[in-house]
C-alpha cells in the first residue's frame, strides 16, 4: 500500500490530504491507476457479460481483505454465489482461509425483487456496519439500477446511489460496483457522475481471436495512465499491461556514450566504431542473407564482456536457435545456466504488442540485460492477434522507446523481399524507429550470387559509406572489402563503373581510410 | 453424480450421531441438520439457493432411500410429509416391521445429510464445504474426522 500525501507547489512543498493506495491484486493494473487504488474510493467496474469484471473484483478483494479490513460481497440477480464461488476457486489467488472472518458474500436477490431501494440501502448499511466492511463490492449493481428505475424518478436513483456512496465512504469502506453497462449510457447514467473511479473492460473479436483491453475512464484524486490497456485472463485471474509498461519517469541515460562491438571487427569499423550505446538497430536484409547471424554475433561480443545479452526469438524454438549458434562457435549455453543470456520464445498467434514487450521488459530487468536482439520483426508481428497487427507500427515505437530508456542496445531483424530494381529498407515502413540502419543484400557479380552489406543511416554519429562483401562462414559472418569498380551495387545488378565514367577511370572514393 | 465418496458418508453419520438426541426420528434430525446449513448458505446463495439444493439433495437421497420418497420441501426450505417415515408409527408389537423399518429410515436420515453435503462439495469444493460444517456446528467433535481426511483447519 502507498500514500500520496505531497504536493510540489511553486514556492515550495504544500502538505494535502494522503490518499492510501490500496493493492489492486491485478498485476500492471496499479500502474494504470496511477499506483494503486484510492482508499475510500467508490468506483464503477463496467464492460460486457463475461470481460472479466467479477474476476478483477475478487482479485481486488482477495488481495486486501483480512479479518482487520473485511470485505463484504453483495451478489444480486447475477452469476448464482455457489457458481461464482465454484469458478472464483479456480483461480490462483482465491485463497478460501479468507471465508473465515475476511470475506463474506451475502445474496440481495430477494431483497431487490421485493422491497423497495430504501429497504436495500438499509440492508447493505446494515451489514457493512455489523461487519466493519472495508471492501464492499455490489454485483450486479446494474441490476439494482434497473430495479429502481422501473418504479423511480432518475433523480431518486441519483439520490439513491448518492446515499449510498456516501454512507460506504463515511463507513470508510473502498467499493467496487459492478455493472454491465454499454458505452452510449456513459452521457446520462447516474452512476457514473457520482462514481470517483470508472474501469471499463472490453472484450473484442476480431478474425479468429479474441482481444481484451482495459480503460481508466475516470479517476478521481490522483494521475492514471490514459489510453486501452492489454489484458489477459489466467489461471492467476487478470493480468494487465500498461501502455508505458510500467517505465514512468524521465530517463537520464545518455545514448551512445560509448560504442559497443558487435563482434565483427570490419563491422563496427563500417559502424564508425561500433553501435552506439542505447541504440535501436535495424538489421534489414533477405532471406539467408545472415542477419539472425549478425544478431548472435552481437549478442555473444556482450557476453565475452560480461554483458547480459537477452534474444527474443520468434520464428524458431530456442533450442533450435541454441544450436544454430553452437554450429557457428557461440557457447550460450555457458551463460545461460549462468544467468548472463536469456533466450525467449514469443510464438503464440494471439499476443498483443504490450503483452509481448511485458515479457522481454520483465527479462531484461530480471538479467540486467544490455544487449537485445529481436528476432524477428516479421515473426513479432504475425505472433500478434490480428486486432495489433495495425497498431505494430505505434505499439514498435512504444517498445523501442521504453527498452531504449533501459540503457538497453537493441538489434532487430528484419526480412524485406529482394527485388533487383531498389533498395528497399523494410517491408514494415519502421525504418523510421531505428537509430541505425544495416541493410543486407545479393548482388549479381560475375555469374556468382554474392553478398553486400552497408550502413544505410546512423543517427548523430558518421560511419563508412562503403558497401562491402561479406560470406557467412562455419565461423560466423566474415567482412571483406569494400566492392569497387562496380555502378548500380544497391539494385543488386552492378555493372562496371569505367564504362560511364568519361574514359577517366573510377570515381575518387570518399572516407575510405575511415575503414582501414 | 458420481459416487459418494465414503468421507462424506462418515462425515453425515457423525455429524448425525452429534445431533441426534436419544431415540429421536433420525429423519427428522437429518432436516434440522441440513436447516442448519441454510443460514451461512441462505446468507450467500439466497434462500431460493438453499431450496434448490435441498430438493436436489432429497431428490439423490430418494434413489438410495425410498422411504423419502413421499417427502417434500416447501418454498422455505422446510422438509414437509415426514409423518410417513418409521418414527412416527406407533411401536409395539410389530417389533420385527418395526426394526426394519428404522433402519430404513436410519439409512435416509444418513443419505439425506450426505447427498446435501456431496452437492455442496460437488459445486463448491470440500474446503469449502468444510468450512460451512465448521460454521454450522462449532463444537462438533470432528478434529479427528478432518486430520484423517486431511482437511485443514
Amino acid at each position: 500500500m502507498s500514500i500520496n500525501g505531497e504536493s510540489q507547489v511553486k514556492g515550495g512543498t504544500r502538505e494535502r490530504v494522503p490518499i492510501r493506495q490500496l493493492p489492486t491484486g491485478v498485476p500492471g493494473l496499479d500502474q494504470i491507476l496511477g499506483g494503486g487504488l484510492p482508499e475510500y474510493s467508490f468506483n464503477i467496474l463496467a464492460g460486457a457479460p463475461g470481460c472479466g469484471k467479477t474476476t478483477l473484483a475478487h482479485q481486488f478483494m482477495f488481495a486486501n481483505a483480512s479479518p482487520k479490513t473485511p470485505a463484504l460481497y453483495f451478489t444480486v440477480l447475477g452469476e448464482p454465489a455457489i457458481k461464482m464461488l465454484r469458478y472464483q476457486q479456480q483461480f490462483t489467488f482465491f485463497d478460501d482461509a479468507k471465508l473465515d472472518g475476511a470475506i463474506k458474500f451475502i445474496n440481495l436477490s430477494k431483497l431487490v425483487m421485493e422491497e423497495d431501494l430504501g429497504a436495500v440501502l438499509a440492508a447493505i448499511m446494515k451489514e457493512v456496519e455489523a461487519s466493519d466492511a472495508k471492501i464492499v463490492v455490489v454485483d450486479s449493481f446494474r441490476t439494482v439500477v434497473r430495479k429502481l428505475k422501473a418504479g423511480v424518478s432518475e433523480m431518486e436513483v441519483q439520490g439513491f446511489v448518492q446515499r449510498l456512496a456516501l454512507n460506504l465512504s463515511s463507513c470508510h469502506a473502498t467499493t467496487f460496483l459492478i455493472g454491465e453497462y454499454v458505452e452510449g449510457e456513459l452521457r446520462d447514467n447516474p452512476v457514473f457522475t457520482v462514481a470517483d473511479g470508472l474501469i471499463w473492460l472490453y472484450q473484442i473479436a476480431e478474425r479468429n481471436s479474441v482481444v481484451r483491453k482495459l480503460q481508466v475512464m475516470k479517476l478521481r484524486g490522483q494521475e492514471s495512465v490514459p489510453g486501452l490497456h492489454t489484458f489477459r485472463i489466467t489461471e492467476s485471474g487478470l493480468q494487465t499491461f500498461p501502455r508505458n509498461f510500467g517505465l514512468i519517469g524521465e530517463s537520464n541515460r545518455m545514448k551512445g556514450a560509448r560504442r559497443l562491438s558487435t563482434g565483427i571487427a570490419k563491422l563496427d569499423a563500417l559502424l564508425g566504431g561500433g553501435i552506439p550505446e542505447g541504440d535501436s538497430v535495424l538489421l534489414a536484409g533477405p532471406s539467408g542473407s545472415g542477419k539472425s547471424t549478425i544478431g548472435s554475433h552481437f549478442v555473444a561480443e556482450g557476453l565475452k564482456r560480461g554483458e547480459p545479452g537477452l534474444v527474443a526469438v520468434f520464428e524458431e524454438i530456442p533450442a533450435e536457435y541454441l544450436q544454430r549458434a553452437a554450429a557457428l562457435g557461440f557457447d550460450f549455453a555457458t551463460p545461460l545456466k549462468e544467468g548472463l543470456l536469456k533466450v525467449i520464445y514469443l510464438r503464440p498467434l494471439d499476443l498483443s504488442v504490450d503483452e509481448t514487450v511485458h515479457e522481454i521488459v520483465n527479462s531484461v530487468k530480471a538479467i540486467g540485460c544490455k544487449r537485445l536482439v529481436v528476432d524477428s520483426l516479421v515473426g513479432f508481428e504475425l505472433a500478434l492477434a490480428p486486432a495489433f497487427r495495425t497498431d505494430f507500427r505505434e505499439s514498435l515505437y512504444r517498445m523501442i522507446a521504453a527498452l531504449t530508456r533501459l540503457g538497453v542496445t537493441i538489434v532487430s531483424t528484419v526480412e524485406v523481399e529482394e527485388d533487383f530494381t531498389s533498395l528497399n529498407l523494410s517491408n514494415f515502413t519502421v525504418s523510421f524507429l531505428a537509430d541505425d540502419i544495416l541493410r543486407l543484400r545479393y548482388v549479381s557479380i560475375n555469374g556468382q550470387l554474392r553478398k553486400m552489406m552497408l550502413v544505410v543511416k546512423m543517427r548523430r554519429s558518421g560511419h563508412s559509406i562503403n558497401m562491402c562483401e561479406y560470406q557467412i562462414t562455419q565461423n560466423g559472418v566474415v567482412v571483406g572489402e569494400p566492392l569497387r569498380g562496380y555502378q548500380g551495387l544497391t539494385t543488386g545488378i552492378p555493372g562496371p563503373w569505367a564504362q560511364h565514367w568519361n574514359g577517366k577511370g573510377l570515381p575518387p572514393l570518399q572516407g575510405e581510410e575511415e575503414d582501414a | 453424480m458420481s459416487s459418494m465418496p465414503p468421507s462424506m458418508r462418515d462425515l453425515g453419520e457423525r455429524l448425525l450421531a452429534h445431533s441426534s438426541g436419544a431415540g429421536g426420528q433420525q429423519v427428522v434430525t437429518a432436516a434440522a441438520m441440513c436447516d442448519r446449513l441454510r443460514a451461512p448458505l441462505v446468507e450467500f446463495a439466497g434462500t431460493e439457493g438453499y431450496v434448490s439444493l435441498f430438493r436436489r439433495a432429497l431428490r439423490l437421497a430418494c434413489l438410495r432411500a425410498p422411504v423419502l420418497e413421499s417427502a417434500r420441501i416447501d418454498d422455505e426450505g422446510r422438509l414437509l410429509a415426514v409423518g410417513v417415515l418409521a418414527g412416527d408409527k406407533p411401536r409395539g408389537d410389530q417389533h420385527a416391521d418395526v426394526s426394519g423399518e428404522q433402519q430404513a429410515e436410519d439409512e435416509a436420515a444418513v443419505a439425506l445429510i450426505e447427498s446435501m453435503l456431496e452437492l455442496l462439495v460437488t459445486f463448491i469444493g470440500k474446503p469449502l464445504t468444510i468450512r460451512l460444517v465448521r460454521k454450522a456446528w462449532p463444537g462438533a467433535p470432528l478434529d479427528e474426522w478432518y486430520s484423517t481426511t486431511g482437511a485443514e483447519r
